[in-house]
């Protein structure tokens, strides 16, 4: 009787007891959440559904619609809400009356890539190119007037490409195309900082079977390479620097298909040293301009740069070019890696 | 006859060349609205080759016979202004901005300034100029090309009249941004506005924070509600801190034409995720409750054995 009193009370003790401890631990995260700046970027950076700042993986999370509405996921109208799972809730997008403008977008892009077009610098379309890296798609309803549209991909390793941008005039009830495009290849660098006489290797991802050329240039010396994209797309050219001089170099990469020349990527630089030397840790390409590391360079990451525009102190990463000022050349590295 | 001809092309070209050399350009137009004649100065980018993702300047123009009306920017190719076209109190018209991915062209529209003539004034020759024009190239590195100070002339008398239809749609369909950042507000919850109007371009934004949920069309037309005008559009510091109150934003063209656009509060949206957390406890609890039971059962059927 001793014993089933003693398990009666450890019973009832661990009824009481684990609901209180566990909802400490909720008081203890809720408030620490809470209490610092610091522990919110920790937040964002595990990826939490429901902390209201879209990451990773998600569409939007809770008021946070990335920038999105009926209108730019094909409807006419409505309130687009998010889902208990992070994803977009269309139930309340609507479709009303007849197509005001339209545009078809078409091209080359990278086998089963996601390309993403902006209109007027906000995410308008997102859709997949398919094994060939052919892609396509129509944006509708748009409101007769002028437009700047841009459009970049990513590569299977989650790369973006270039921005490549046109402007159009929209027509009422006229289909405008803008076809034959080619997004720029993506490229990368094995090392930016390589000992003279090791090899470096180009590589990226481009349309399948497509000509590249890989333009390399140190001060007025230029060379060029012709590798030839695989049947996914990937593209690769190991470079002895044996025979180049110790000094720094830039190189880029375009990609012709169907007599069709894309614009070229994004640049890359290394340097060629005498003796090995360790690569550079600073933040390159996008994550410059990522303010928020919300891994997009959009509204948010430019209300940041705004607010502290032309003011006399600042935070360190929003002066992007290390001038000491945040002004218009830190802006116009924000629009050159734009994602929207 | 041959040397006349040879005159008369280098002049045209050398007045083409002053009107529409590499940088900024401005044209004219004229229309008429309610029997008044205003004047539209278009301002005009020509990148010359380059690929161009930001720029800024400053227009002047004669105070003596003009007077500023507005500025329309709905057609502009400049997505996002870090300073809208406005006019300073010096009399200049300033702007800064830019476009991602860059523009390349030779008549990229900036946006139109609008004049009607001072009283004592006529129509003639009119000179507007530019000075600290400053563009950027779509490089990633944010190289400044600045260029030289640059002048058009034109004859407003000859101006085109253009007919103007009224601007009667309003902006387009946006999503207001809600978030917060440590380097943005002191790191509160602020709202993010930003619409595009393809007819004059946007005049302002309102806010207005409400625990009840109003229908869109219901809201545009209620006139008693407590909007607040938004200063600042990039970061518009939320009262309602826990995110718990509907938050309309309302963009205004130049025109006047509305476009609202609702963030639904989170606990609204998700009610179990205001509790998410807790229903961990729940769980817990249930566990609890389940090992209880199970205990109670086992431990009888052990006591009857």
């Amino acid at each position: 009787m001793q014993k089933n009193g003693n398990t009666y009370l450890f019973l009832f003790f661990l009824a009481i007891i684990l609901p209180v401890l566990s909802y400490s631990l909720f008081l203890v995260s809720s408030s620490a959440e809470s209490a610092s700046t610091g522990i919110i970027t920790a937040t964002v950076a595990v990826g939490i559904c429901g902390n209201n700042i879209v990451e990773y993986g998600e569409d939007c999370d809770g008021s946070a619609l990335d920038g999105q509405t009926c209108q730019s996921l094909g409807y006419d109208a409505g309130v687009l809400t998010c889902g208990i799972s992070c994803d977009f809730d269309k139930s309340d997008c609507v479709n009303l009356g007849p197509d005001e403008g339209s545009v078809v977008f078409s091209g080359k892009a990278y086998p089963l890539s996601i390309v993403k077009i902006l209109k007027d610098g906000q995410i308008a379309a997102t859709t997949a190119a398919d094994s060939n890296g052919y892609f396509e798609t129509t944006l509708t309803h748009l409101i007769v007037g002028s437009y700047s549209f841009a459009i970049y991909a990513y590569d299977s390793n989650g790369n973006k490409s270039k921005t490549i941008t046109y402007t159009k005039e929209i027509s009422k009830d006229e289909v405008e195309e803008i076809s034959a495009i080619v997004v720029p290849p993506t490229l990368n660098i094995s090392d930016d900082n390589i000992k003279k006489g090791e090899k470096i290797t180009f590589s990226g991802q481009a349309a399948p079977g497509a000509e590249m050329t890989i333009d390399l240039s140190s001060g007025k010396d230029n060379w060029s390479f012709h590798p030839t994209a695989g049947s996914s797309g990937y593209y690769s050219y190991k470079l002895d620097t044996k025979d180049y001089d110790v000094n720094d170099y830039t190189v880029s990469a375009k990609t012709t298909i169907n007599n069709l020349t894309s614009e070229s990527s994004e640049e890359a630089t290394f340097t060629i040293s005498e003796s090995s030397q360790i690569s550079s840790n600073s933040v390159k390409g996008w994550k410059k301009v990522d303010f928020n590391e919300d891994s997009r360079v959009n509204l948010i990451d430019f209300s940041i740069l705004v607010h502290w525009f032309d003011q006399p102190s600042f935070p360190s990463k929003v002066d992007v070019n290390t001038d000491k000022k945040v002004n218009l050349s830190d802006f116009s590295v924000m629009m050159y890696y734009w994602s929207g | 006859m041959k040397l006349l001809i040879f005159f008369l092309t280098a002049i045209a070209l050398l007045s083409g060349s002053c009107a529409k050399a590499a940088g900024i350009f401005a044209e004219p137009a004229s229309y008429f609205e309610n029997g008044q004649k205003f004047y539209e100065i278009k301002i005009f980018l020509n990148t010359d080759g380059e690929s161009i993702n930001a720029l800024e300047g400053e227009v002047l123009y004669p105070q003596q016979d003009l007077n500023f009306q507005k500025i329309t920017d709905g057609s502009s190719i400049v997505n996002f202004w870090i300073k809208d076209p406005q006019k300073s109190p010096d009399g200049k018209i300033i702007f800064s901005g830019g476009m991602p991915g860059g523009y390349e062209g030779e008549k990229g529209l900036l946006f139109s300034a609008i004049f009607s003539l001072k009283n004592d004034s006529s129509p003639g020759q009119t000179e507007i100029s530019f000075q600290n024009f400053k563009v950027y190239l779509n490089d990633g590195r944010g190289t400044e090309k600045k260029l030289a100070d640059l002048k058009s002339n034109f004859n407003l008398n000859e101006a085109e009249v253009a007919t103007v239809q009224a601007d009667t749609k309003p902006p387009e369909i946006f999503a207001p941004y809600v978030t917060r950042d440590p380097n943005l507000a002191n790191g509160q919850w602020v709202v993010i506005l930003n619409a595009q109007d393809k007819g004059e371009g946007i005049d302002h934004y309102e806010v207005f924070e409400s625990v009840k949920e109003y229908k869109p069309e219901e809201i545009v037309k209620n006139n008693s509600l407590p909007w607040q005008i938004v200063k600042d559009p990039k970061a518009y510091i939320l009262h309602d801190q826990s995110l718990g109150n509907y938050v309309y934003a309302k963009a205004v063209d130049k025109a006047g034409n509305v476009r609202v656009a609702i963030v639904i509060p989170s606990t609204a949206q998700k009610p179990w995720h205001f509790n998410y957390k807790v229903i961990s406890v729940i769980i817990i609890l249930s566990i609890a409750v389940l090992i209880i039971f199970l205990e109670l059962f086992f431990f009888r059927r052990r006591k009857y054995e």
